[in-house]
């Protein structure tokens, strides 16, 4: 095939911004096709992990929680794929059950902070009064109470369950999210097009929901993806700690806080859950990472 | 900036005073009283109301809080409910683990995020931007205790290059302790660092793709001194402003990567403080992380405002 002059390799015809710069060459179809990889690597991760806590919902090759005795920490054998644990439960049952806690949990710790942080974002940045500066400081303040410490409290209070965690998590997202949409939204408002809508007369609501909030779209959506594998990490620290879901149930991290006991004889154990772990937050960055160049690419 | 650095110390001052009102707050819900506790379930009412005038907890809730907050400032933190020794100390033997991995684990986050980053932004367009992209993606995938994990079993288990557990004290040699805690910090920083990496890779594209940039290379820069004049200040704003999110994560790290490697430090404490009810343990320990988190994000935020001076005309 006849080459351009612009792509032959050849010194002097390649321009010299082009030579020094380590940027400025035309979107190509390899970067189109990356995306599009990632996107259908992540989505294949991600469907597999929630098919199988669908799965797990009506089967698993055992009862995850009941206990055999006999079969005391195998390793894997056909009858139980995975092995068993230290108390003789069938190791894969327990992941797929697990995955289900996982996945709830990390669905409603997001949805939680993703929701009231947008909104008090937007409020915070359209809004510039003493209640936006109370939020705004209430926030910093917030801050300093990580999952782990409300986790705590919460805890202590309620007993500690998927729920308490679930909601620590939650709030201790919130502030993050409110400070990060505050940006882009103030960067918005301030933009020239907001302005021309405001001298329209139109109504702040109006403004929020058809100019500022399309624009923080994509921001929303990587924070989203990105504090979804957040929350099933912390899920599963806290029930490592044993601050989240408690024992019997198999948390991932429950199995973990388990099989750390016998961490020198049967690493294999630790193994799947880390393994479960690692798995779904690889699913949904990479899920993300996908979804915000594809928004990137409309917004150009 | 005087004016601002004023402002931001009263804001603290204040921010603490109510991070502590709150813990204080939230640390009186909790069920069952200290002398309770101590006294076992056999306990008498009347035993209990004599321990609880002996322990100062029959006084207003606002008493003792004042109680708290003048021991807090003066140092003297009286002695744990539960075990009797003083506060204080146990806190400070504590905190000489805590804090020097968390700053072990800061640099060592930032090193693996400078390398990655840097590398994965100048070289996006090619396979060797591709790898590290995939290196850094699933370097965020193994959170801290699972990176734990995985470090004892390979690093101290097949190869014993390095110790898994415990922690023999400063006194004891500083090598061996640092040592005991390269381990805990690599394994807080992997994550940490392939989760900063993004965004250095991210800001330098951005610079890369900048008209300014290309202003800067046909004034007849190299390329990296462009990055380096015109580059570096952007992209540490990207950093800086995840960082606040970096400390906490590393904070919370800490705790689960003590525990995992038993290393005695804060977070230890506090697990176990909160298993044996001493509440006045955990308010103390609640009180200096999140004061902790505070500082450090005043921190981040007079650093911001030094390399990017057009924040100040936002405040």
């Amino acid at each position: 095939m006849h080459k351009g002059w612009w792509q032959r390799k050849g010194k002097l015809l390649v321009s010299p911004m082009k030579q020094r710069s380590f940027g400025f060459k035309k979107a190509s179809a390899t970067t189109e096709y990356k995306s599009n990889l990632t996107f259908l690597l992540g989505a294949t991760i991600v469907s597999v992990v929630l098919a199988i806590g669908l799965i797990s919902l009506i089967w698993t090759p055992y009862n995850p929680i009941s206990y055999f005795s006999k079969h005391i920490l195998q390793g894997p054998t056909s009858a139980h794929l995975l092995g068993t644990d230290q108390e003789g439960r069938d190791e894969l049952s327990r992941l797929m059950a697990g995955t289900w806690i996982t996945l709830y949990a990390g669905f409603f710790a997001t949805a939680i902070g993703i929701f009231f942080g947008t909104l008090i974002g937007i409020y915070v940045a359209m809004f510039r009064n003493v209640i936006s500066e109370i939020i705004m400081r209430a926030g910093d303040i917030l801050l300093a109470f990580p999952a782990l410490l409300i986790a705590t409290l919460l805890a202590a209070r309620y007993g500690s369950s998927t729920v308490t965690a679930m909601a620590a998590v939650g709030i201790a997202f919130i502030p993050y999210v409110m400070r990060v949409t505050r940006v882009a939204a103030t960067k918005t408002y301030n933009s020239d097009f907001v302005l021309i809508a405001r001298s329209y007369g139109l109504g702040k609501l109006y403004i929020a929901a058809k100019h500022i909030l399309p624009n923080i779209v994509s921001l929303v959506t990587l924070q989203t993806t990105l504090l979804f594998s957040v929350a099933i990490l912390s899920e599963a620290g806290l029930s490592y700690l044993g601050l989240g879901t408690p024992p019997p149930s198999p948390a991932w991290g429950v199995m973990l806080s388990d099989s750390s006991n016998t961490i020198l004889t049967n690493p294999l154990l630790v193994l799947w859950p880390t393994l479960a772990i690692a798995l779904t937050i690889l699913g949904f960055n990479l899920l993300a990472d996908a979804m915000v160049h594809r928004l990137d690419k409309r917004s150009k | 900036m005087i004016r601002y650095l004023c402002h931001r110390l009263v804001y603290l001052t204040v921010s603490l005073v109510i991070a502590s009102c709150i813990i204080f707050a939230l640390i009186d819900i909790l069920p069952g009283s200290p002398a309770e506790v101590i006294l076992g379930t056999q306990a008498t009412k009347s035993s209990v109301a004599v321990l609880n005038r002996h322990l100062g907890l029959d006084s207003s809730l606002y008493s003792q809080y004042l109680h708290w907050i003048s021991g807090l400032t003066t140092l003297h933190l009286g002695n744990s409910y539960i075990s009797g020794q003083p506060i204080a100390g146990e806190i400070a033997s504590a905190a000489e683990v805590t804090f020097p991995l968390i700053g072990l684990a800061i640099l060592l986050s930032l090193l693996i995020a400078t390398i990655l980053g840097v590398t994965g932004g100048i070289s996006y367009r090619r396979k060797l931007g591709t790898i590290i992209l995939g290196i850094s993606q699933i370097g965020i995938s193994f959170p801290s205790f699972v990176a734990a994990m995985l470090l004892i079993i390979i690093v101290g288990v097949k190869f014993q290059l390095l110790p898994t557990t415990g922690f023999s004290g400063w006194s004891q040699g500083i090598v061996g302790s640092l040592k005991s805690l390269v381990l805990p910090a690599l394994a807080l920083s992997i994550a940490e660092g392939c989760f900063l990496s993004r965004y250095i890779r991210s800001a330098l594209i951005d610079v890369l793709n900048s008209n300014y940039y290309r202003t800067a290379l046909a004034k007849g820069l190299t390329p990296v001194k462009a990055l380096w004049r015109h580059g570096r200040r952007n992209i540490a704003v990207e950093v800086l402003t995840v960082s606040g999110m970096q400390i906490i994560a590393l904070i919370v790290g800490a705790v689960i990567v003590e525990s995992v490697f038993s290393l005695p430090g804060l977070g230890t404490l506090l697990i176990t403080s909160i298993g044996n009810r001493d509440l006045s343990v955990i308010r103390d320990i609640c009180f200096i992380l999140s004061g902790f988190v505070l500082v450090m994000n005043l921190i981040v935020d007079i650093a911001y405002h030094i390399i990017d001076p057009r924040a100040f005309n936002d405040a």
